[in-house]
């Protein structure tokens, strides 16, 4: 046997450790802790990546976006995204181990209706190209870390309270900036919704007016769409023209230069490198007049000019200088932003969220979603208990605003706030949702708000109605759940987040630790 | 004709009699909204919130005439009467509103001078105000009313149960609390004091020299009317320390503080346990920042005793529990927080002797909720008010509203 596997002392007289000692030692640190981790569990074939594992904690999820339920089990995370769930998961050799034992780990709650860390007032000048992400100050650590704390994990924000359209909302995700565990806005979606504002206590001639106002924008998005598809058509035309032309100068050419072929002295004339010229000169003057993307390309296909005025040339060219002189590019209509969104409205790409609080408001919102088909949120909604079957007929969601009135009724908005509102919705066939409303610091109110939505009968669990619920309302599948293969923003809570004193321990976000508890137990 | 008028007169006089006598027991005592209330009955099957603010199972409350008599083991044999509570439920002492300003007719606070201490806020009152019964459907039985605290010396305020009969308040303190203030709300130009320093001088000159002009001055001295004093900043704190030492005992704190250093909150804390304070904080809303609602636990855990304000009637029926449940939350332990609107607020008002817990010989204001009261989705199912039910949650939703509700969906 080698002498050096041998030797009392693992160095050589120089003190350099021996190859082969090394080797030996790599080997037994590696056996070692893979049979830590094999005494735990069964063997993984992934014992060489990290990730993160909450161990033994009561899973908290509502996939039927109704009911809650719960499951003892483990969340491994790995690459921003829940790896495995359950009562049965494999934990990577590498991977951080929380325990979770006591705990209960939830879906990073979503706010449905939030005005967090929006740092404009709002105008009252409404703009429809207006966007809440603009007013988002993403660096505002102190209302995000309030929201962190309250378990909110994403937000949609509106835009500023001006009366009518009053811009585009935005979906946000309080993620991780890059790989530091700080959490600043992640926008989700630029423009998730048209904000519209119907506003509450409007005298009746101001009600009028902004209705009508309202319908004029529209009127005037359809008429634009008209122009623009106006304009396509006769673009589209032009084309073919512009190819035909094209195709006969082409042959006209052919038929030269057989003639050519056949005997002439004409020169074969270089139709398409000096034909070329003058067309493409006069397409690049015209691109720069209007350097519009919207505008077609100029096509590449010119009207052929023979230079030497041949014969069968020149009587081929001139009825297509003739042709030439007639065609004419249609003109684009100009640029309008503020209609470009009226019509991803009026095509339903994007939904319609209306604030209207009336009755009467609020069958004014559902008329124009039936003229204009929109598609229809309703939020605020303080009487829709009194409309709830016109409300049902259009299957229009509605996310309510506030839930009960103060003792002192002089407010003329909310005195007219039923407060078995949720019953009298979901009797009628109304889905009911709650956000936290439009107070800055308000995600503390979110579950709440949902849990007395729940009392009074919305029907929905109040789990349920902050996860899976919301996220179905703004139609994103990759956040409100825990399961495999979805985005790894959930809340570790030192109990059940429905007990008054429970309180949010850690939150992860994208598989990032971005908020720790610090301070000390109570 | 004539001779037929005796008969007359005494035909009309026996339906008198009969009528007055017919009548005669409904003025005993307020009726009951559903069946009649035995005089003594006991309370059973729920979980029942004591005088420290945990939650016990397995207890029977019994009541005789209005007051609680004992409480006993739910499977002591031969209790009187038993009433079975809905399982899952919550007995609780009635809440009590602090600081509120409900049924507050027009003005109910002096402008001209800044020390009145025999104003009354029971004068400026409506006992008909539609406040009192939407506060009892929320649980809270009794509520300490006071003039708007900007004098130095406000006036008294009262408590009065929030079940009102025949336009009647059923008080429960009449003589105070003496509401004292110190900050910016007190100074004002066109009258004095128009700086702190002679709002200083004022306070201390009134607490010198007012009991020889004002009877309710003389019996606060005296110790037998309970004061409040309203302070907006720290060295309000600070001066009621010092104004109200001395062998006057330290009025309950009303404090609205914005303090963002932990040890500036504790080193309070510890100064106002020292001197046996109770504090009533909020009410705390979502908008509240964190340091402001902190101060509810670190108080209690110094040894204050923390009573908790609803903001009433500015705010809603839930913003008394919502309060506590966002204290809750920064800290506050869920018996504390019971405590806080229950006998720490007895205790505040100068009432505790009547009302705030569950204790033999209290009058038997009580409420039966669906859950934890700290759960802002538990709701009242019934209220009883010198024990006879006078919420009851079926009435509530009456199966008449219900179809109302339905009629309008319908027909609409």
């Amino acid at each position: 046997m080698p002498d050096v596997l041998f030797t009392p002392y693992p160095f050589r007289g120089d003190c350099q450790p021996a190859r082969s000692t090394l080797l030996l030692l790599a080997l037994g640190a590696t056996l070692f802790l893979t049979s830590t981790k094999l005494t735990a569990q069964p063997f993984s074939t992934s014992w060489l990546s990290g990730g993160v594992l909450i161990r033994d904690a009561t899973i908290l999820t509502a996939p039927d976006q109704q009911h809650a339920q719960t499951e003892l089990g483990s969340v491994l995370i790995d690459d921003g995204k829940i790896k495995s769930i359950g009562s049965a998961v494999n934990a990577p050799v590498f991977a951080r181990v929380i325990d979770g034992k006591g705990k209960f780990v939830a879906p990073g709650f979503i706010d449905i209706d939030s005005t967090l860390a929006m740092t404009t007032t709002g105008s009252s000048v409404a703009q429809l190209t207006a966007r809440a992400e603009d007013g988002f100050d993403r660096f505002d650590r102190d209302a995000l870390v309030g929201a962190l704390k309250s378990g909110v994990t994403c937000v949609y924000l509106r835009p500023g309270p001006a009366l009518g359209f009053a811009g585009l909302g935005a979906l946000v995700r309080l993620a991780a900036e890059g790989s530091t565990s700080v959490a600043i806005g992640q926008v989700l979606q630029t423009e998730a919704d048209l904000f519209l504002n119907l506003g509450a206590t409007q005298r009746p001639i101001a009600r009028v007016q902004l209705i009508a106002a309202v319908r004029k924008q529209l009127d005037e998005a359809r008429d634009y769409r008209r122009q623009l598809d106006l304009y396509q058509e006769e673009l589209t035309e032009y084309e073919q023209q512009l190819a035909k032309r094209a195709a006969e100068a082409k042959t006209a050419g052919d038929a030269n230069v057989e003639k050519k072929v056949a005997g002439t002295d004409a020169p074969i004339a270089p139709l398409v490198a000096t034909d070329l010229r003058p067309a493409q000169d006069a397409a690049s003057a015209q691109d720069l007049q209007n350097p519009n993307p919207m505008q077609a390309p100029p096509s590449p296909v010119p009207s052929p000019t023979p230079p030497d005025g041949s014969g069968a040339g020149a009587a081929a060219a001139a009825p297509a200088k003739d042709a030439k002189a007639e065609l004419k590019k249609p003109t684009q209509p100009p640029r309008r932003e503020d209609l470009r969104i009226l019509l991803r409205a009026l095509d339903r790409e994007i939904p319609v969220r209306c604030e209207a609080h009336r009755s009467s408001d609020i069958l004014n919102a559902l008329e124009l979603a039936d003229r204009y088909g929109l598609r229809l949120i309703l939020t605020g909604a303080t009487e829709a208990h009194l409309v709830a079957k016109e409300i049902a007929a259009r299957e229009v969601p509605v996310v309510l605003g506030p839930l009960e009135a103060p003792l002192d009724m002089t407010d003329e908005l909310l005195r007219r706030v039923a407060d078995n509102a949720p019953a009298l919705l979901r009797a009628a066939g109304v889905a009911v949702w709650v956000g936290s409303g439009a107070e800055p610091f308000s995600s503390r109110a979110l579950l709440g708000r949902a849990a007395m939505a729940e009392a009074r009968g919305s029907g929905v669990e109040s789990i349920a109605m902050v996860t899976s619920a919301a996220a179905a309302l703004l139609g994103v599948d990759s956040v409100g759940d825990l399961r495999v293969g979805a985005r790894a923003d959930f809340v570790v809570w030192s109990g059940d987040p429905r007990e008054p004193g429970a309180v949010v321990e850690r939150v992860f976000v994208g598989g990032i630790e971005v908020y720790v508890r610090t301070e000390t137990a109570f | 004709m004539l001779q037929r008028w005796p008969q007359v007169v005494r035909y009309v006089v026996s339906c008198a009699c009969i009528g007055g006598l017919l009548a005669a027991p409904l003025d005993a005592q307020p009726r009951d909204a559903s069946a009649a209330s035995p005089s003594v009955f006991t309370l059973v099957g729920a979980r029942v919130v004591k005088a420290d603010g945990e939650l016990y199972d397995g207890l029977a409350v019994v009541v005789d005439n209005g007051r609680i008599q004992r409480i006993e083991l739910a499977s002591t044999t031969g209790l009187p009467t038993p009433v079975e509570l809905p399982a899952g439920s919550v007995l609780c002492p009635g809440f009590i509103e602090l600081c509120s300003n409900l049924g507050a007719k027009n003005q109910n606070f002096e402008l001209a001078s800044p020390i009145d201490a025999e104003a009354s806020a029971l004068d400026a009152s409506d006992p008909s105000s539609a406040h009192f019964a939407k506060a009892l459907a929320a649980g809270v039985t009794a509520a300490l009313v006071w003039p708007a605290p900007i004098n130095l010396v406000s006036g008294r305020a009262f408590v009065a149960r929030t079940h009102v009969t025949r336009d009647e308040f059923d008080c429960l303190r009449v003589d105070g609390p003496l509401v004292f203030s110190l900050g910016n709300q007190v100074l004002r130009m066109d009258r004095e004091p128009t700086s702190r320093g002679r709002a200083l001088a004022l306070l201390t000159e009134s607490l010198r020299t007012g009991g020889q002009q004002s009877p309710t001055f003389r019996d606060y001295l005296a110790g037998r009317v309970p004061a409040l004093f309203v302070a907006g900043d720290v060295v309000d704190v600070e001066s009621a320390l010092t104004l109200f030492g001395g062998g006057l005992s330290m009025p309950v704190l009303v404090a609205d503080l914005d303090v963002r250093a932990t040890t500036e909150r504790l080193r309070l804390g510890r100064e106002l346990a020292a001197r046996k304070a109770v504090a009533i904080l909020g009410p705390f809303t979502f908008a509240t920042p964190e340091n402001k609602v902190r101060i509810a636990g670190e108080w209690d855990r110094a040894g204050v005793r923390v009573a908790l304000a609803g903001g009433w009637p500015a705010a809603t029926p839930t913003s008394l529990r919502q309060s506590a449940s966002l204290a809750v939350r920064e800290g506050l332990s869920l018996a504390a927080a019971r405590r806080a609107l229950t006998v720490h607020a007895a205790v505040a008002g100068g009432v505790s002797h009547r009302i705030g817990a569950i204790g033999s010989g209290l009058d038997a204001d009580l409420v039966v909720w669906s859950g934890d009261p700290l759960r802002l989705e538990s709701e009242v199912l019934e209220v009883y008010s010198r024990g006879i039910r006078v919420v009851h949650r079926a009435a509530l939703r009456t199966p008449q509203r219900a179809a109302t509700a339905k009629k309008d969906i319908d027909e609409l």
